[in-house]
């Protein structure tokens, strides 16, 4: 007598599919958790320190040495890049109606970072020996 | 005498004769050792006399004139001359062919005297008085202007010669006297020593007988004849001197006479006086009866020579006399001559005939009785030739060209080729001269310019090409000068675009210069290159990209920033982008003031508003090198560092 085919899943299957959802289910809970309090960390330090005012480095930023600014900007063109020391890029700033790029030191230390042309970051900046804008800290915004 | 030695005497004595008559040629002639140097040339003669003072000059002992038919070079007193190029002959025979024929009235009445004189004095005359009566028409001749009063003198002379004669008759007769009185002293002697013998014979006769009275008054007799006769020797001592004496005067005053009669006849010879040689030379037969008729004049002296020489005799006054009518017979034949040639307008020969002639017999008859009309024709073939001479002379060889061919046109037998070849060989000369010059002076070799133009001016000092060239040299050289200022002037002033305007002069003018053909070859390379920037500026403001333009025009102005036009086209540039100027300035200054993050910015900045931006590229890669070298720089740095000691700064601490 012909047996007749087992027809659906199995109860072990379905015990495996459903571990496996639940695993991968967990995965994806803990990325969203670690990364959201990271960035919460350097929001919360970026929120810290004011914006810097573009015009005022521009025109005398020889008297903000050794301040600590934030600014908010597109890298339109990575200016130069070493293995050693970092990079050095320019950032594309909108503020109101002034519009304007600024060379932005990124040292080595964020070497881990992928920067590219057309990111948008959050720098915080420390206006430094001969009024270089070098980034203590980036954000990807 | 043969034709010939009689022309050549002819012409000789002719020649000595002109010039006796119409040249005084002083300056002294010593013995050996007298020198004088002579220069002939075409158409000159210079003669330097070097002769040291004469004395004692005897007549006609070493004056006499020589002439060389070869050379057609006349010699006399030290000097020489050439006798067919004599500015004085030609003076002369000029001034005879513009005179007037003499009145041919007058002038025959003065030849029918001279011809009866002449007759008078033939030999062939029979008659006692023909002397006297010869001697009566001279003064008669003497009243006619053409005699020149020379009638006269021969009349004195012949008085002269009377004179002598006279004293010489008294001096012969008083010597007669003499000889009478001393053959009466001769007698009286006789008879004292004829009476001293008588005595003797008494006294011997007479004995003791009277011997003391008788012998004194014997001995006061003797005494007394011996004194007695002591003084007709005295006297017969001075009878005999004075007769030496007066035979002595005799002998001088015939001689003397005879000297200055000759020295009369040379002089009428002298002066081309052929009648008067012959009235003077026939009279002289008839003075002078002995028959010596030779001429005194020293042996082997210049005159000597010369009269031996050409009469082929010894000089003598019959020899003078032929000679004279010799001359005669030559000038009609020159003058017949003459009249022949001009009618067949064969005017050289012509002309030459004549002068000739008038040389000879310029007082004959046949001479100052040819009429103007015929010597006028000669007259402009004369004048003409001492043109020619005058301009060969100068060496005016376009003048000469020009003479020759008007006397060419004017006598059928004019002997041009001579002239002209001259002519042609000095113009050739200096033309070929002028034309190595003009090579030597495109060579820019001076020294053989100078060379050439000398050898031109001296075959042809009037060459119009001389004066040509001679300006034209001026108006380069002052051309070239001028540019070489106006191209130093230009340089200073850094004016470079004119000089390239101007090149193609001052191209020329520094050929020479080698320094400043260096110069210019910068210069001119320098603003070919800014012409050819400023097309390219040019172009990219008319493409609408006035920053590069202007980023171009910029750099074209560190080299070229006196170039007015440059500057223009960047002052213009320069307004149309004023803020990407005024930003890249600020970025410099910047930089410049160690502001180099802020520096970068503008820079930044810059390159934003031209993202072609030469300018901002290069302060942007400046500043990133500062503040972050690349490995390349990096390690270039170390490896320099190791080497010397680098300045240059350190890189940025920012890790």
């Amino acid at each position: 007598m012909a047996r007749r085919a087992r027809q659906g899943l199995s109860p072990i299957q379905i015990t495996c599919i459903a571990i496996v959802l639940a695993g991968v289910g967990l995965l994806a809970v803990l990325s969203f958790t670690s990364k959201f309090f990271s960035s919460g960390n350097s929001s919360q330090s970026m929120r810290s320190v004011s914006e810097l005012d573009i015009t005022d480095y521009i025109t005398s930023g020889n008297s903000m040495g050794g301040t600590v600014w934030r600014v908010t900007g597109t890298i339109d063109e990575k200016l130069r890049w070493t293995r050693e020391r970092g990079q050095v890029v320019s950032v594309y700033i909108e503020q109101g109606a002034t519009k304007e790029s600024l060379p932005i030191i990124v040292p080595k230390k964020f070497k881990d970072l992928s920067i590219n042309v057309g990111d948008r970051f959050t720098f915080k900046v420390e206006v430094a020996e001969k009024q270089f804008l070098v980034a203590r800290e980036l954000v990807r915004s | 005498m043969s034709p010939n030695s009689c022309s050549l005497v002819t012409i000789t004595l002719c020649l000595f004769f002109s010039e006796g008559h119409s040249q005084v040629l002083t300056g002294p002639n010593g013995k050996g050792g007298a020198k004088s140097t002579t220069t002939t040339q075409p158409g000159s003669t210079t003669v330097v006399n070097r002769e040291p003072a004469k004395q004692n000059k005897p007549f006609l002992g070493t004056d006499i004139p020589v002439f060389n038919p070869g050379t057609e070079i006349f010699s006399w007193d030290g000097q020489n001359w050439n006798v067919t190029n004599n500015r004085l002959m030609r003076a002369r025979f000029e001034k005879y062919l513009n005179t007037q024929a003499d009145d041919a009235g007058e002038d025959d009445e003065y030849r029918a005297v001279i011809k009866e004189i002449l007759g008078q004095l033939s030999p062939h005359k029979a008659g006692r008085t023909h002397l006297q009566d010869a001697v009566a028409l001279l003064p008669r001749a003497s009243r006619y202007r053409i005699d020149a009063n020379l009638c006269d003198s021969l009349s004195q002379a012949i008085l002269g010669v009377y004179h002598g004669q006279k004293n010489a008759v008294a001096l012969a007769l008083t010597n007669t006297s003499l000889e009478r009185e001393k053959k009466g002293l001769h007698w009286n002697v006789e008879v004292a020593t004829s009476e001293d013998l008588i005595d003797e014979a008494e006294k011997r006769r007479g004995g003791a007988k009277g011997e003391g009275k008788g012998g004194s008054q014997n001995t006061g007799k003797a005494v007394s004849n011996t004194g007695r006769v002591a003084g007709y020797f005295q006297r017969l001592a001075e009878i005999e001197a004075i007769k030496i004496a007066n035979k002595a005067k005799i002998g001088i005053s015939e001689i003397q006479a005879k000297v200055e009669y000759q020295a009369l006849i040379l002089q009428f010879a002298v002066q081309r006086r052929w009648e008067h040689v012959l009235i003077a030379s026939r009279i002289y037969r008839r003075l002078f009866h002995d028959g010596d008729g030779v001429i005194e004049i020293k042996e082997g002296s210049d005159a000597d020579k010369m009269l031996a020489k050409g009469l082929g005799v010894s000089p003598t006054v019959s020899s003078l006399d032929m000679f004279a009518n010799e001359v005669v017979r030559d000038v009609d034949e020159g003058v017949r001559a003459f009249e022949f040639l001009v009618e067949k307008d064969e005017l050289e020969s012509a002309s030459k005939r004549l002068a000739e002639s008038f040389f000879i017999g310029e007082y004959l008859p046949r001479i100052r009785t040819l009429d103007r009309d015929s010597k006028q024709k000669v007259q402009r073939f004369v004048q003409d030739a001492d043109a020619l001479l005058s301009a060969m002379e100068v060496r005016d060889y376009k003048t000469a060209d020009e003479v020759v061919e008007r006397m060419r046109n004017g006598a059928k037998d004019f002997n041009y080729s001579k002239a002209k070849a001259g002519i042609q060989f000095y113009t050739n000369m200096s033309d070929t001269s002028l034309a190595q010059a003009k090579i030597a002076a495109q060579k820019n070799d001076m020294e053989e310019y100078s060379r050439q133009m000398r050898m031109a001016i001296e075959a042809w000092p009037l060459n119009p090409q001389i004066k040509e060239q001679n300006e034209l040299f001026a108006s380069v050289a002052d051309v070239q000068v001028t540019t070489l200022n106006q191209l130093d002037t230009l340089l200073s002033q850094n004016n470079h675009r004119e000089i390239m305007k101007q090149q193609g002069r001052f191209i020329a003018a520094v050929q020479n210069d080698p320094q400043r053909k260096e110069q210019l070859e910068r210069v001119l390379g320098g603003v070919m290159d800014l012409q050819f920037k400023l097309a390219k500026i040019e172009g990219l403001a008319e493409k609408n990209d006035p920053w590069g333009a202007w980023e171009l025009a910029k750099e074209a102005s560190v080299d070229s920033g006196d170039d007015i036009e440059l500057n223009q086209l960047l002052t213009a540039l320069t307004l149309k982008v004023t803020e990407f100027v005024k930003i890249l300035g600020k970025a410099k200054t910047l930089e410049d003031g160690g502001h180099s993050g802020m520096g970068l910015t503008y820079y930044l900045k810059a390159k934003r508003i031209y993202p072609n931006s030469m300018y901002a590229e290069k302060g942007i890669n400046r500043l990133l090198d500062d503040v972050l070298p690349s490995s390349e720089s990096l390690t270039l740095t170390k490896s320099e560092a190791g080497e010397k000691s680098s300045n240059a700064p350190a890189p940025l601490r920012f890790d």
